[in-house]
């Protein structure tokens, strides 16, 4: 393996030049597998309703709903896979990234203390507690998926 | 100021596009890559010939649906040269 490792300085103008490149090109390829508005909207609403069917806790109309929404996701999410693919990308699960790893564990820690929340203070007696639990999930999964459809946060263009 | 992870086989503008663009992917097909990057057949292979040289890259060609698709990614040692690159540019403009 060839490594070219050098100890070459270069003027700051090139660096900024440079790293502008980087973060301009990597924006724009995550920008290209963004969901359109709609279906950000749709799918944000169905994993709200997960979330609020999962906080109700042993209610038998809402077990019937999440039960309803993972029949209906799952195949959507092989099909999402699948299509990806066809365009000619496979993203990863898990980004290689800290500020990745860190994004995407902290959302699946803030979605499952958000369902458990709801439902904790269900069955305390707070009847509104799995709407909200769903609502809180189905906004902050929307910005995610519009900031980070790859699981790497995008900032403004031209950004460093 | 380190200057240890500054790498000029990456710095050159369309190999540090094509490590940008892999970097948050697991593979991207060469068409795609092609497209991103505005350049013809024989200017990426060049230049992905020279990242898979130094070990940065992996090329992987398969036969998919009757169909031959070159995917490439961006090998452990290549994430780490990128970083690395990276970490050095942002270090050089404080």
């Amino acid at each position: 393996m060839e490594c070219k490792m050098t100890n070459q300085k270069i003027p700051p103008e090139e660096a900024r030049s440079a790293l502008a490149d980087v973060k301009e090109i990597e924006d724009s390829t995550t920008d290209k597998f963004k969901n359109p508005p709609s279906k950000n909207a749709a799918i944000s609403l169905f994993f709200g309703l997960f979330s609020c069917a999962v906080a109700f806790d042993g209610v038998a109309f809402w077990n019937y709903v999440a039960l309803i929404i993972t029949l209906f996701f799952a195949p959507l999410l092989i099909l999402g896979f699948f299509y990806l693919r066809k365009l000619g990308v496979k993203p990863k699960l898990i980004p290689h990234s800290l500020s990745g790893k860190i994004l995407s564990y902290g959302m699946m820690v803030f979605f499952v203390a958000v369902i458990f929340s709801g439902e904790a203070f269900y069955v305390a007696g707070c009847s509104w507690a799995p709407y909200l639990a769903g609502l809180a999930n189905a906004v902050v999964y929307s910005i995610c998926m519009w900031k980070a459809p790859l699981g790497e946060w995008v900032s403004e263009k031209g950004e460093v | 100021m380190s200057d240890s992870g500054f790498d000029a086989l990456i710095h050159a503008p369309k190999r540090l596009q094509i490590c940008a663009v892999l970097a948050p992917l697991k593979e991207v097909e060469f068409k795609l890559l092609r497209e991103r990057l505005a350049v013809s057949d024989s200017v990426l292979s060049k230049q992905l010939k020279a990242l898979e040289d130094a070990g940065y890259v992996i090329l992987n060609k398969r036969t998919e649906n009757g169909r031959q698709r070159t995917w490439v990614s961006l090998s452990r040692e290549g994430r780490i040269a990128f970083s690395g690159h990276v970490k050095t540019l942002k270090e050089i403009i404080k």
